[in-house]
């Protein structure tokens, strides 16, 4: 599904991804935790391809295809989704016009038939429910003037209706309380399935006591120094980041 | 002066035909004619005109069009059949090189609410103080040419509480083979007290030549009345429009100015908003979408002479390829116009790195106790906002018009006419991209 190998990524001439792997079967839910600044959001953008990341070095393989050459849009086409950690305001047009025009060209990338605007509102309300996620937000601008809740919540309806077949989650629980952070993980686990994957980034330990993943990786300044099962969580939650670290420095001192 | 030396054309008809018409018209014909030949037109080193030059117009020795070079009657149905509004049972008046066509209006009007002929209108008795307000109120002489050379009119009386339900519409249609050929359209909204009305412009032009379009419109609300324009400015990108709006607020009256400044190789809108009763409010809102090498100029000035008024100016412009953007919004706050509360906002999108834009808000404010707000930006479409459309799925040129839509959506779903709207909607989709992207909500 998804094979990273050795990939450097530069930011501004600085390298920030330092020989990055990672292996991701299908219907796999894996999770990588690190500390601030250790490359998360970074790993994130550059599989979602934003061009402000310079590639210096690696591959990326997604369902068998090469990842890095395609335009995001083809990435989005072959069934990559990115939940934003900063999802992006669009004044001026609502959730809805948008996600016909995201669905729409999906589909037409996948050579399906294009939907009408009444064929997407049950699309939209089937997948809704299924995700247990309340279509109003819909209604209003992109984002505009959303809570941090609210945007989160909002991705993971694009994810729903999107329903891609790798979802990367950048920090999906960052800033909620835990009613919402219950709301995003509800959806997360309502659509885990044997053709889905989720690459779920955190920061904390707590949004593993809600999504149970089969993987667990530690990325500390650019790379993955330590990998497992889910105990690894309970192991970073009792020691902290420190303890990885220094763990790896005695590794490679 | 050099500017009638090369106006011959239009000094000639004026000799000619200064003495038809009703007899109350000569007087401020004249002296409108006078103020023309004395000033001529604005170059740019008046402060109103900084930006926009009018060189191009002034190089042209402009002619009266005629009723002769009228096209087909069919050719002129179809063109105002595209244009004219089709699902309100609007009254439409058309108005073809400044000659109404009775064959191709039609009238719908309600008890009370009465069109007049200008010769008609000269004779009611608030006409002349009326008429000839709009030639004193700016520093440029083209209103005044207006009220010169405007041989016919449209004049709208509604009376005390009167309600004008669906718009009037009226197209200004120009047409014709003559290069030279000049118009001169002249609109008054006369709404008595509590009286309604919406009432929609629309400006195009056909063929390739070049022409002008020189149009006035008056708008006198009192007490408690409430009046929307609108202003469809659609001409063919080879000609020239200047038009003025004079608007004159009593007490509690409201206003809704609706601007869109489509077309033309030189557009200019003058927009002059007097508060001249306690509690009037005033809407100003405007769209410019230019590309090629068009200049359109929003110029608005509001004053609020009275206290408790409100004046919200709402502005945006979209500008590609080499176009040239203006918009100068003045706001006076009289002494006495005391818990006025105004704002003014201009947001615009750059598309071309040789597109332009020339914005300057200008606030005079001799009251103590006021709120006067105001804002610019331009900019160009929003990385970030590009990156997420394209991650969900979009292609980028896709996401880029999807982007625009946006910004101009925001000002289109506000106006009063949904017809105008959709307009709007398929000229953004012409001029700066493809339409799979845009989707209005259905
Ligand atoms: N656009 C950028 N410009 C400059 N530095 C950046 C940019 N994006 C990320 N960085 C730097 O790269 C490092 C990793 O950032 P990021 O991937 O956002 O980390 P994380 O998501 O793990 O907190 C940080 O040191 C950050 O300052
Ligand atoms: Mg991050």
């Amino acid at each position: 599904m998804l094979e990273i190998k050795d990939l450097h990524v530069n930011v501004n001439g600085k390298p920030i991804l330092k020989g990055l792997n990672l292996t991701m079967g299908e219907g796999e839910v894996h999770c990588i935790m690190g500390p601030n600044g250790s490359g998360k959001s970074t790993l994130s953008q550059v599989l979602a391809g934003r061009d402000a990341y310079e590639i210096t070095g690696g591959s990326v393989t997604f369902r068998g295809k090469d990842l890095l050459e395609q335009e995001p849009h083809e990435r989005a086409g072959e069934g990559l989704f990115l939940a934003f950690q900063y999802p992006v305001e669009i004044p001026g047009v609502s959730g809805n016009q948008f996600l016909r025009a995201a669905l729409n060209a999906v589909r037409q990338y996948r050579g399906e038939d294009e939907l009408d605007a009444a064929q997407m509102m049950k699309v939209f309300r089937e997948r809704a429910k299924q995700a247990k996620i309340d279509l109003a937000s819909l209604k209003r601008s992109v984002n505009e003037g959303f809570s941090g809740g609210e945007k989160k919540r909002n991705e993971m309806l694009q994810m729903a209706i999107l329903e891609p077949r790798l979802a990367v989650l950048d920090e999906v629980d960052s800033g909620l309380d835990i009613d919402a952070l219950k709301i995003v993980s509800d959806a997360v686990n309502a659509m885990r399935s044997a053709q889905r994957s989720f690459l779920v980034i955190t920061h904390y330990q707590r949004l593993l006591n809600h999504i149970v993943p089969d993987h667990i990786h530690v990325l500390v300044d650019g790379q993955i120094v330590k990998s497992g099962g889910k105990e690894l969580a309970l192991e970073l939650e009792e020691k902290g980041y420190a303890w990885v670290e220094e763990h790896t420095n005695t590794v490679a001192g | 002066m050099s500017t009638l030396t090369v106006h011959n054309k239009l000094h000639e008809d004026f000799s000619q035909n200064s003495g038809a018409g009703p007899a109350a018209l000569r007087p401020l014909r004249e002296q409108a004619f006078a103020r023309f030949a004395a000033t001529g037109f604005p170059t740019t080193r008046d402060e109103a005109w900084r930006f926009t030059s009018t060189r191009a117009l002034t190089q042209v020795d402009w002619q009266r069009a005629d009723q002769q070079a009228q096209s087909q009657l069919d050719d002129l149905k179809a063109t105002v059949a595209h244009h004219a509004l089709k699902d309100v049972a609007a009254t439409t008046l058309v108005f073809v090189n400044g000659f109404l066509r009775e064959d191709l209006s039609q009238r719908r009007l309600p008890a009370g609410v009465r069109l007049l002929s200008l010769a008609d209108a000269a004779q009611e008795d608030w006409f002349s103080e009326y008429y000839a307000v709009a030639d004193a109120e700016t520093a440029s002489a083209l209103p005044a040419l207006n009220t010169a050379l405007a041989d016919s009119a449209t004049v709208l009386v509604l009376d005390a509480e009167a309600r004008l339900e669906n718009p009037l519409e009226i197209i200004h249609l120009s047409c014709g083979i003559s290069p030279h050929r000049a118009t001169f359209p002249r609109t008054m909204v006369v709404a008595k007290p509590m009286a309604e009305a919406t009432v929609l412009e629309t400006f195009i032009g056909s063929g390739g030549e070049a022409y002008w379009q020189n149009s006035v419109s008056q708008l006198h609300l009192a007490d408690g009345a409430r009046v929307t324009h609108v202003l469809a400015e659609l001409a063919t990108e080879q000609a020239f429009h200047t038009h003025a709006t004079f608007a004159h607020l009593s007490r509690d009256s409201k206003l809704v100015s609706e601007n869109m400044l489509i077309g033309g190789a030189l557009a200019r809108n003058d927009i002059h908003v007097n508060l001249n009763g306690p509690g009037a409010e005033a809407h100003i809102n405007g769209l410019f979408l230019g590309h090629a090498r068009q200049h359109l100029d929003n110029h608005v000035v509001v004053r609020h002479n009275e206290p408790h008024g409100c004046s919200f100016q709402n502005f945006r412009g979209i500008l590609d390829d080499k176009a040239h953007g203006v918009f100068t919004g003045r706001i006076f706050v009289a002494q006495d116009a005391q818990k006025t509360d105004s704002a003014q906002s201009n947001r615009n999108l750059l598309l071309s790195d040789e597109a332009r834009i020339d914005t300057k808000p200008q606030l005079e404010i001799y009251a103590d106790d006021v709120k006067c707000a105001h804002g610019a930006t331009t900019g160009q479409l929003n990385q970030d906002a590009l990156f997420y459309l394209q991650s969900r799925g979009m292609a980028p040129d896709a996401a880029r018009n999807f982007l625009i839509y946006a910004f101009a959506h925001e000002l289109i779903e506000k106006l009063a006419i949904r017809e105008l709207r959709e307009h709007l909607e398929a000229v953004l989709v012409e001029r700066f991209g493809q339409a799979g992207a845009l989707a209005p909500e259905a």
